[in-house]
């Protein structure tokens, strides 16, 4: 090839480059009026898309145990967050927050809260997921799980999760103390006392039974582990930002503390001044199955 | 004796500028302005061009002949210094080298500019890194453009660099004088694939997060693990695990360290390629017994203007074809955001790092050790530390065996009492051990890929191949992620409901994607031989607004009492999202 013709061809190549360069600047300036979303519009929405997605698998691995799977809320455990007044804003105003719902969603999420809000509707404390709190989640999990909860917003029903307290609950929340019980010798201190339809409760199930272990799995992996442990340990992830810790369900000195009725009532009312909300919602099934699943992480009867 | 010197008088305004002088005559300011500008140019030209003058260029262009003595380098040319002034006939042919260290250095100058034009918009700390790298790709103008060139020539760039490092070898240009060269190369490969490891980890998706650790989890294996092992790991990553401190120092190193080492041994190298004993010739003609084959292959060609117009046209080229592959075919791909919390299965890594991780696998020696075991009835099983071998040592072996590749055949031709010859059939066994370690690096590279290893179970294959959680990389570079087949069809190509796969047993050719996708699975389903009456169910629910939720369920007869017999694989699929 002659030098001349190689500098014109070269020429060629430069002038070509410019083409897809064009066409770049094109589509991310938007020169071109066009319908369609382009360059960097499309990929920006595509962004906040893939943000929605990892927010949701992140909802349904942590949240869902409490809030729900679709975030409706389970009674007594946690208030539904699919709800118009915390998307739209009534909510913060009420409480008088003034940095915008995504705020008290990110904090909230981040932070958790120290008291429960409504310990007379929702026992469960919202532990602090913020990795910086020692929790689970990176600054990008909860950006992501910010946008899912707020992509609620456009169909979110009205749900009354925080009816005004009557004045007579709300001068006495403190409950008054039970009257000293007969202490019971060698069970829990929640054990010393157990009301009446769990005092003396049998198993409707064998505790030997496949599909009953395979479904009390299921309940507990969806609910339980984020506190308890995927292993029983009481080490989840979620367990770091709570005081005092979860029980570790492998520990089999502390299992024969728990009578199997005493279990029964802890894990349906659950065990005040401490994170363990009450499951009773769940349903008795549920509750026996994934009864029977966490003793056999000890192997007590 | 100590008066002061007289003042000068101060030149006037129209000493100082006489163009002044010319205000009046418009004719004759044109022509001063002319020729100065004329002059200014011929003298940067000559600074520029090894001091050629513009009427030089031209002729040259013209393809004229140049007055005696016209290529003689100025001493102020300072970037004609770079270059040679000319070059041997036959070394400056394309199939001689391939031009692979020209195409390295230019993806390494692309490399340059493209990062540091990243680097304004790039925040290295754990909490914004992908918040920054998604900025540069969905709000910077030219952003996504700027990192998909980035990205594809760090790919090419260690490609050509692997490339250039058989290319020599296998013309066995690394024998003397050019030895050492050949050294700076091999770390010159070490320090791009340093900068490769580096800089994967700075978009902070779950593919860089884990790509790291199991990379840098090699390392902890090295002997004695708890003295070397963990403290080197340790001092790589900066913590136990990798997180924020492993992000800062990784930036460091890809932004200034490695950069700096780089540059220093590339100019080591090219200074010896170029001034001190040129471009190696190939070997039939360098050794030709014709004296005349030998002149000819010797005869000078000109650095100007032949071989720089060529570079210039390939330049031209290959700026061109990857200014095209981003902007219409290739785009670095970018996942979920880093989560220490969930490592994606089966583990995947970039192609260049498939051969490592097939090592780890250790196909060879572990097989051969626990034969021998068996065969004597020995007991020592323990005393061989895969993880060690494997990932460490022999790696660090290999390079070091790499680094010294010319001095070993020194040797081994003055033991044998041969004079050096780069012929190949002078040098048979040299060339069997390269094409044998060529294809055990290819077989490694097959071990190291996901399809290479053993999978968790049958129903998480399915699903990997419909719905995985993460895309795959491709083991061949420049090929595009394989992000599964639900998310190709996108939002609107999952119709909502529960199917049966049983049902899409036979479809008609008329059905839809969708339904061809099923009878896929159902296919695999049936296929495999592992789960008694496997079954499967997909289901597609509206989960959100413009949200829908993805379940692959497969269900089958326990075959053991521990066994649950279900297993389920998600995914969420947002309208917007685009893989």
């Amino acid at each position: 090839m002659s030098t001349r013709f190689q500098i014109l061809v070269g020429l060629l190549f430069t002038l070509l480059t410019g083409v897809p360069l064009a066409t770049i600047a094109v589509n991310d300036f938007g020169i071109v009026p066009s319908s369609e979303p382009m360059g960097l519009e499309r990929r920006a929405a595509a962004r906040r898309g893939r943000e929605i997605e990892m927010g949701a698998e992140t909802f349904a691995r942590w949240c869902a145990g409490c809030h729900g799977v679709l975030g409706e809320g389970i009674p007594q455990v946690a208030p539904a967050l699919a709800r118009g007044d915390l998307l739209d804003g009534r909510r913060a105003r009420a409480i008088g927050w003034t940095a915008g719902t995504d705020a008290l969603i990110r904090h909230t999420i981040v932070a958790g809260r120290p008291i429960p809000s409504r310990p007379d509707l929702y026992a469960a404390r919202m532990p602090a997921w913020g990795s910086e709190f020692g929790g689970a989640l990176g600054a990008e999990q909860v950006n992501a799980l910010v946008a899912f909860i707020l992509n609620w917003r456009v169909a979110a029903p009205e749900v009354n999760a925080f009816p005004p307290l009557p004045p007579t609950v709300a001068a006495t929340r403190v409950p008054a103390l039970p009257p000293t019980p007969t202490p019971r010798v060698q069970v829990l201190p929640v054990c010393q006392m157990i009301p009446a339809p769990y005092a003396g409760a049998k198993a409707p199930f064998p505790s030997d039974d496949k599909a009953v272990l395979a479904s009390g799995k299921q309940i507990y992996e969806a609910r339980c582990a984020a506190c308890h442990g995927n292993t029983g340990k009481g080490d989840g992830p979620a367990a770091a930002a709570l005081n005092p810790k979860p029980a570790n369900l492998t520990d089999k000195a502390f299992m024969r503390m728990l009578p199997v009725d005493c279990h029964l009532y802890v894990i349906a009312e659950g065990v005040k001044g401490t994170g363990m909300p009450p499951w009773k919602s769940l349903g008795n099934d549920a509750l026996w199955k994934v009864l029977i699943y966490t003793r056999a992480f000890s192997g007590t009867p | 004796m100590f008066q002061r010197e007289k003042r000068r008088p101060r030149p006037s305004v129209r000493e100082r500028l006489p163009l002044l002088k010319h205000l009046g005559d418009r004719a004759r300011l044109a022509q001063v302005v002319r020729d100065t500008a004329f002059r200014v140019a011929d003298n940067v030209t000559r600074a520029l061009s090894a001091g050629l003058s513009l009427a030089d260029v031209r002729a040259l262009l013209r393809g004229e002949p140049l007055p005696e003595g016209r290529e003689v380098v100025f001493t102020n040319a300072f970037f004609a210094h770079w270059r040679p002034r000319a070059y041997a006939q036959s070394a400056s042919k394309f199939s001689n080298t391939f031009a692979l260290g020209f195409l390295s250095v230019l993806t390494l100058f692309v490399q340059a500019i493209t990062g540091i034009v990243l680097m304004l918009f790039y925040n290295p700390s754990a909490d914004a890194a992908y918040a920054s790298v998604w900025r540069i790709v969905a709000e910077i103008p030219f952003g996504q453009f700027v990192r998909d060139l980035h990205r594809l020539s760090a790919d090419l760039l260690i490609l050509f660099a692997a490339l250039h490092l058989l290319r020599v070898y296998f013309a066995g240009a690394f024998k003397p004088p050019r030895q050492f060269t050949w050294v700076t190369g091999v770390l010159l490969l070490v320090l791009v694939l340093g900068s490769a490891l580096t800089g994967s980890l700075l978009p902070y998706d779950q593919a860089a997060y884990w790509g790291v650790t199991w990379v840098t989890d090699a390392l902890k294996a090295a002997p004695p693990r708890e003295g070397i092992g963990v403290a080197f790991t340790r001092f790589v990553r900066g913590g136990d695990t990798v997180g924020a401190a492993t992000l800062l120092r990784f930036y460091f190193a890809h932004i200034a360290l490695l950069p700096a080492l780089t540059l220093a041994l590339l100019a080591a190298h090219y200074y010896r390629v170029a001034r001190l004993h040129g471009i190696s010739l190939p070997a039939g003609e360098e050794e030709s017994p014709d004296p005349e084959v030998r002149a000819a292959a010797q005869a000078r060609v000109d650095f100007l203007p032949g071989i720089l117009t060529r570079e210039w046209l390939w330049i031209a080229m290959a700026v061109c074809a990857l200014t095209m592959l981003a902007a219409f075919g290739y785009h670095a791909p970018l996942g979920s955001a880093a989560d220490a919390t969930r490592a994606p299965s089966p583990a995947t890594v970039s192609w260049y790092w498939l051969w490592l991780q097939g090592m780890r696998q250790d196909p060879i020696v572990l097989p051969l050790w626990r034969a021998w075991c068996d065969a004597f009835g020995v007991d020592a099983l323990d005393w061989y530390d895969s993880a060690a071998w494997q990932g460490v040592l022999l790696p660090s072996a290999l390079f070091l065996l790499l680094l010294g590749v010319p001095y070993l055949d020194e040797v081994w031709d003055r033991w044998r009492g041969h004079a050096s010859s780069r012929l190949g059939h002078n040098r048979k066994l040299g060339v069997t051990l390269g094409l044998l370690g060529v294809a055990v690096f290819i077989w490694f590279t097959y071990l190291g890929t996901p399809m290479a290893s053993a999978p968790v179970s049958r129903a998480a294959e399915i699903a990997q191949a419909f719905l995985p959680a993460e895309c795959v990389p491709a083991p061949i570079p420049l090929l595009p992620a394989d992000c599964g087949v639900a998310r190709r069809l996108g939002y609107d190509g999952l119709p909502t409901g529960a199917y049966e796969l049983e049902q899409f047993a036979d479809v008609p050719p008329s059905a839809s994607r969708f339904e061809v996708m099923l009878a896929q699975m159902y296919a695999r389903l049936r296929r495999q031989t592992d789960l008694p009456d496997a079954k499967g169910f997909f289901i597609v629910a509206d989960w959100q607004t413009d949200l829908k939720k993805i379940t692959l369920r497969i269900t089958w007869t326990p075959r053991a009492p521990d066994e649950v017999g279900v297993f389920e694989r998600t995914m969420f699929l947002h309208r917007d999202s685009v893989d």
